[in-house]
């Protein structure tokens, strides 16, 4: 009977944000790319997410439901930043199935490929952007992302694969259309 | 179950090289900054620790600017290129209602060429107002112990609440909780002593919408509108309804705050299911709650924003 062991961690707010930080804060500043096709508002939106787990600390207090909550949170956080930034930009891309790569001057083969697959995730809606990222980019179960997003698992399955085929169906566009106009 | 590697291959190399950078300092400086405005509420009145603060004042040189560098260019930060969405303060209703106008701050989120820019520009929320007129901001510059700010000589001289709009926006910014000081662009160049932030309750509405901004566009098939926000009320509860344009309630969510008894806005964030709410035009009404019913202190906080349903 040695009650040394303090079960649940008992961190206080600043640590659990310090440690909650060493671990996770890369991932899901790129989870939040993925969402909003932006890193410095993903490093914003991650960040507020960050603050906001400071102050609920003291009702969380379990390390797994706060990992839990900053994913949420980064999740939300991004779909109102991308809803603010603009319906306008977001009709604009719309209009423009296919985005041209930013300038011929963007010589990396690799970037190339990246925002490809990020201008493709731009075009989704936006639940089925948020399931295909927490469920291929995460792994995250059909009940973790139905319990993130706040939906049923039955629309979980259905946003994922529609999504899946979406995104195959624009990356494959794009690829024919790079293939189709350059040599 | 993974005949969707190509999937996650893909994802994982649209963001992979993404190295974000170091961002604990700043979660620190913000987490720290609430804790700090809790000593300050403490001592009571904004003006009381404004003028404290001031008492630190030191006499700037007075000819130490000069009208050759106008618009501050040599290590001044002068304004630079935003595109993202920017925290910004503004001046909106005090409780009860519009009979105590523009009586707080409210954060509202703008994008906008420059942070200064945006302080001087009519923010899109019709509610809001800001005392900062177009050309009275030059530039700012962070140093060492303060902010300092260039302001036009012929800026208007500005209340207290004016001048902690800029503070609020400028610290938010910078993720900074350095005092700031006004300097006259030629004339007469310290226009006071530092100016702290004041506390919270003091000068920030006690129920304020961070999501969605003005106008924003919901499309009903996302299921619910998420609205995001901070405030103070009594046992930390809030409510935000969906009223439509003849006043008709379609939709109402409490706003449970993180907590209500230290003096400091605690953020909430709800959603309110848009199953049943037809196409069209609402405003979003967050109302803090008052148990006394106007019969003591202030009465109830108020934030809108209009909202399209699609």
């Amino acid at each position: 009977m040695t009650p040394d062991e303090p079960d649940p961690p008992s961190w206080d707010a600043d640590t659990a944000v310090e440690q909650l930080y060493a671990a996770h804060w890369r991932g899901l500043v790129r989870l939040s790319v993925l969402l909003l096709h932006d890193q410095a508002l993903a490093e914003e939106t991650v960040q507020d997410a960050f603050v906001a787990l400071h102050g609920r600390w003291r009702r969380l207090r379990d390390p797994a439901k706060a990992l839990a909550y900053l994913r949420q949170s980064v999740v939300n956080r991004s779909r109102s930043a991308l809803r603010h930034r603009g319906v306008v930009e977001r009709h604009v891309a719309a209009a423009r199935p296919v985005e041209p790569l930013p300038g011929a001057d963007e010589p990396v083969l690799a970037r190339a490929r990246r925002q490809t697959v990020l201008d493709a995730m731009a075009l989704l809606p936006t639940r089925q952007r948020e399931v295909l990222a927490l469920r291929h980019y995460l792994d995250l179960s059909e009940a973790e992302i139905a319990d993130a997003l706040g939906i049923s698992r039955g629309a979980v399955k259905s946003h994922a694969s529609r999504g899946a085929a979406a995104l195959r169906g624009l990356l494959a566009e794009e690829s024919t259309d790079e293939n189709g106009t350059e040599s | 179950m993974n005949d969707d590697q190509d999937l996650r291959i893909a994802l994982h190399h649209a963001v992979d090289d993404v190295e974000p950078t170091e961002q604990l300092t700043a979660i620190r400086a913000r987490t720290r900054h609430r804790v700090r405005t809790r000593w300050f509420a403490a001592g009571g009145s904004l003006l009381a620790a404004a003028t404290a603060v001031a008492v630190v004042l030191a006499v700037t040189g007075p000819s130490s600017t000069t009208a050759a560098d106008p618009a501050g260019d040599s290590g001044s930060r002068t304004p630079e290129e935003l595109s993202t969405p920017q925290s910004v303060y503004y001046l909106g209703p005090g409780p009860s209602g519009p009979d105590a106008p523009e009586s707080m701050l409210f954060r509202a989120i703008e994008t906008g060429p420059t942070m200064l820019d945006l302080l001087m520009t009519t923010p899109s929320d019709p509610d809001y107002a800001t005392r900062w007129p177009r050309g009275s901001l030059l530039s700012y510059e962070v140093k060492d112990a303060e902010i300092e700010v260039v302001v036009s000589d012929d800026a208007p001289v500005l209340d207290e609440l004016a001048r902690q709009q800029l503070v609020y926006t400028i610290q938010a910014y910078e993720r900074s909780t350095l005092p700031v000081v006004l300097i006259h662009e030629v004339v007469e160049p310290s226009t006071g002593g530092p100016i702290e932030s004041a506390p919270e309750l003091d000068v920030l509405s006690h129920m304020s919408i961070d999501q969605p901004s003005e106008g924003a566009v919901v499309a009903r098939e996302d299921g619910a509108l998420v609205v995001t926000g901070r405030g103070n009320s009594f046992e930390a509860s809030g409510q935000c309804s969906l009223l439509s344009e003849d006043g008709a309630e379609v939709g109402a969510t409490l706003a449970q705050m993180d907590g209500w008894i230290e003096p400091r806005l605690y953020p909430w964030e709800l959603s309110i299911d848009l199953a049943d709410v037809p196409v069209g035009t609402y405003a979003l009404t967050c109302i803090t709650d008052d148990p006394t019913g106007g019969a003591e202190g202030p009465g109830t906080y108020t934030d809108t924003r209009t909202v399209i349903v699609e």
